[in-house]
Formats: structure tokens, sequence, C-alpha cells
């Protein structure tokens, strides 16, 4: 379930486009967290499992961290950005639903201690470039919905 | 037409069977391996349960070891299932990058084939809920799609050929029922094969010819047969060993306890009761009984209809007006259902335990 005005793209967070996942950098801690941002969401439909795993402590961008099932779909959870791992949300995987009811708050799904943030950050988009991948990635789920 | 690799096997063993779908899949993703179909049965027979779910709930794992019956988890979501030489695998492993859509257009895309293989054999199967083909309400396969790390895409589909539900309700557990004659007339109600629909003559040849056209067709594809290169049997042989092997995979469930609850409803068509299984918040299983009239399909089908959905009263309601738009004849009305239902799902509490893991994270 995504409220509404869920398309709206908090102005604090940057996107990996190919993930989907979105990635809030707290500059005071050091640490990034990461979650599932709402164009992800929309094109898995409901979660209905999450396993957070990390197969390692310390993450390269595009390291397993887990696994989610939605709609019947299983997908592999890709780290958007390198660094050590310092917490899994347990709440979200105890209740999937946060992933919707709360995307950018705790429906967070990993912290990170960003090793290589400079580097990792370039591929990120904020501001009008995100605003612009994601007008086009909800364009293009509302032309496949429609049929 | 674009050209795609036909694979053609049978009788395989349960971790080599898993591996291949998986390692054809992540090499499609990279490119490593052409986009490829594969036809398939296992060694009869062996138990597969859901990417998620807990082995020993879903599996009498003394008698399934006592009848030599292996048992190894799926990559992919959804319930258990008994594999064997009347169950037809299908499994379809393409690169996931530029192909777009949310999971149930994938799925029916790719369901397509199946569809009419079944088809062309005078079964009109239709897409149901997330993960089925049903015939009057009943299953007929199960699907499942799995996105790779490497971006590779596995659609995987169960195809019920024939079916030993005696053999089934013997080794898998059920969340609701304790006294076999009942699980076997549930299995019976729920699920329907080929060979009750098209004929007990229908063979599994028949079948894989049928689903090679419908493939053929629906990918827009010539389907060309070959073999697995020597790559390709090596990264197999690994992932048996490094997963598909090991009682670390097997254990690897979804690490959320279960939890049951019963609503009770009287209505003016008569008492519901809805016994539901949930896990994190989704559905797991549903039994709904009853003195009312109701055709048992009209009553399969919703059960199938809620498994593995969230179990949140406005999925619940749309769940519901579904099924009832399908079964207008059903006497009782949607919205006594839906209450019943989400009754039973609110009085679930979470309250889930949550397996620690080795990593040095912490878990908030």
């Amino acid at each position: 379930m995504i409220h509404e005005g869920a398309r709206d793209l908090p102005a604090d967070l940057l996107h990996h486009p190919e993930q989907r996942l979105w990635v809030r950098m707290d500059p005071d801690s050091g640490r990034a967290r990461i979650g599932l941002d709402a164009v992800g969401l929309a094109a898995l439909g409901d979660v209905v499992f999450v396993a957070l795993d990390p197969s390692e402590t310390e993450l390269r961008p595009g390291s397993p961290f887990g696994t989610l099932e939605a709609a019947k779909m299983t997908s592999t959870l890709l780290a958007p950005i390198g660094g050590r791992v310092v917490a899994c949300n347990d709440a979200v995987v105890a209740d999937p639903s946060l992933l919707g009811n709360a995307p950018y708050t705790d429906g967070w799904l990993l912290e990170l201690e960003p090793a290589t943030w400079a580097q990792d950050s370039s591929a990120l988009l904020g501001g009008s470039d995100a605003e612009a991948w994601a007008r086009a990635e909800w364009a293009r789920l509302d032309e496949e919905e429609t049929g | 037409m674009s050209d795609w690799r036909l694979l053609s096997d049978a009788k395989a063993a349960a971790a080599e069977g898993l591996a291949t779908d998986e390692v054809l899949a992540e090499r499609a993703g990279t490119g490593d391996s052409p986009p490829t179909l594969r036809l398939y049965s296992y060694a009869s027979h062996c138990v597969l349960v859901g990417r998620f779910q807990e082995v020993a709930r879903e599996v009498d794992l003394a008698r399934a070891q006592a009848l030599g019956i292996a048992v190894n988890r799926r990559p992919t979501g959804g319930g258990t299932i008994l594999m064997g030489e009347d169950q037809l695998g299908v499994a379809l492993c393409v690169s996931g990058r530029g192909v777009g859509g949310r999971p149930r257009q994938l799925m029916d895309r790719f369901a397509d084939g199946v569809r009419s293989g079944l088809g062309a054999l005078g079964v009109d199967a239709r897409f149901r809920g997330k993960n089925d083909l049903e015939v009057g309400g009943r299953k007929i396969a199960g699907l499942g799609v799995c996105r790779t790390s490497t971006g590779g895409l596995l659609f995987h589909a169960s195809v019920l050929l024939d079916l030993d539900v005696g053999l089934m309700a013997e080794v898998l557990r059920s969340p609701f029922v304790a006294r076999k004659p009942d699980e076997l007339e549930a299995v019976r109600r729920r699920t329907v094969t080929l060979r009750q629909l098209a004929g007990s003559s229908v063979t599994q040849p028949a079948l894989r010819a049928a689903l090679e056209q419908g493939f053929g067709s629906s990918l827009e594809a010539v389907l060309v047969p070959g073999s697995l290169d020597t790559a390709e049997r090596q990264a197999i042989a690994a992932r048996v060993a490094q997963r598909y092997a090991t009682e670390a995979w097997l254990a690897a469930s979804g690490g959320v306890d279960p939890r049951q609850h019963t609503a009770s409803l009287r209505t003016p068509a008569g008492s519901l009761q809805v016994r539901a299984t949930l896990v994190g918040g989704s559905f797991q299983a549903v039994d709904i009984r009853g003195d009312f009239f109701a055709d048992s399909a009209a009553i399969a089908d919703l059960e199938a209809r809620l498994r593995w959905s969230l179990a949140a009263p406005d999925r619940i309601d749309a769940t519901v007006a579904a099924w009832a738009q399908r079964w207008p004849e059903v006497d009782f009305s949607a919205k006594d259902v839906s209450a019943a239902l989400t009754r039973a799902a609110q009085g679930a509490p979470y309250g889930c335990f949550v397996t620690p893991r080795s990593s040095s994270a912490t878990h908030a």
C-alpha cells in the first residue's frame, strides 16, 4: 500500500535508479540508511516477505544484502553503495507492510557506514535528476498498468 | 523471430534441478547463457518448499525420509509442492534487463506459454491471484518468478499432469487439517490435473510438445534443441555444493513465526468460520468452512486467491470483491466474507520471532 502523495520523493534522499532504492546520508552520524523507494514498490506490488542477511559485513556496491518476495516474485536486494553494515531493520522483516506504509521512515532496510561515499554517491540521483527519473518511471508503469 | 535454446530433461535430482534453473537464469542475466526454455521432470518424488517457508512446518520430514523423498528449497516464492515424473517443470531463463513491468504482468506474459500449451490439449486455464493457473477454480499449475542478483529472470511453473494426492497428504503438513481423509478431500477440491480434464491417455511427451508449441508462439521465438555447455555444468555442480546440498539453505526460511487465528461470523446465509495462518502480515493459508451452500470450487478459489496476499482490510476487500464477481451464485455476501477474514487477520498478532544472524550488524 502506498499512501497518497507517495510519488513525491523526499528532498533529502538520493536514488539508485536501477535498484530502485533510496539512500539517506546523515552527515552527523556518518551513516547512510537504505530503503525501497515508491517506484520500486509500485513495480513489485505488495511485499509479503523480507529477509535481510548481508553476505558480508563490508558490502560493495552491488553486493547482495537480502531477498524479498513480492506478489510472488522473489528478488535479490543489492547494495546501492558500499560500506560497513551497522544495522538491519528487523521491524520490516516481522512486518513487511511497513515498506508500503512508511517507505521513507520506519520501512528502511539497512544502515551502512559508507566506505567510498564520494565515489558511490556519484551513481545516485538527487534533486531534479531524481524527479525526472521518477516521472519517466511512473509514466512507464502507468502505461503498463493500463495496457 | 529470435532463437531460444530448448533444454529437455527428465528425472532430475532435486538439488541439481533447482541449481540448473538458478544458474541458467543468472547466466542469462550476465549474457553468458542464451535465453533458455527448460522442460523437465524430477525423479519421483521430491518436496520443494518456497523461498521463505519453514521446512519443518511444511513437511513431515521423518515420513519423507522413510519414503526416500528428497526435500529442498526453491529460489522462487510461494508454497510447498510435491514434484515427480507426473509433474512437468517449466523454467524460462532470460535476462531481466529491459523486461519491465509489475510482477503480475511479467507472470502473465510468461504464463501465456503454459496457457497456450494447455489450450492445445483442450484445457482452458486462466491466471489466478499471484501464482496459479486454474481451471474451474482448481489449480492446475503453480507459477513463480525470481529476479537474480545478476539481473536474470527465472520464470518457473509446475504443471500437474497427474498428482498422487495420497502421497501429498502423507508427506506435506497442513496447518489446519488433522485427519488425513479431510486433508485428501481438501487437496482434491483445490487441485485438478491434466489427465482428469483431458483424459488419462495424455502423456508427458504430449504435454511437452504442446508447451513447446505454446511457448514458441507466446515468445515469438524459434526453440532450438540444445544442451548445457561445460561452463554451465561446472557452475551447476558448484551451486549444488555451495547451496542446494547444504543444511544452511534448507534452514534459510524467512525467520518469522506464523500465527494462527480463527474467526466466526453469523450471517443471514449461515455461519462462516475462517482459520488463517499469517506470516509477517500476509496470509500463508486460509481455510473457510460453515453451514452455507456454496460450490466447493468457489471456496477453494477464494482460499487460493488469499494465499500470499497482504492481510490488510483494503487488500482483503479487493480480493473478495474480485472473487465474488467470479462466483455470483455464492449465497453469502462479499461484505460478510470480508468481515470474517478481516477479523481473523486482525486477531493474529504479529509478535514475530526474528532469527538472529551471524553478521556483526545489529538488528534494529
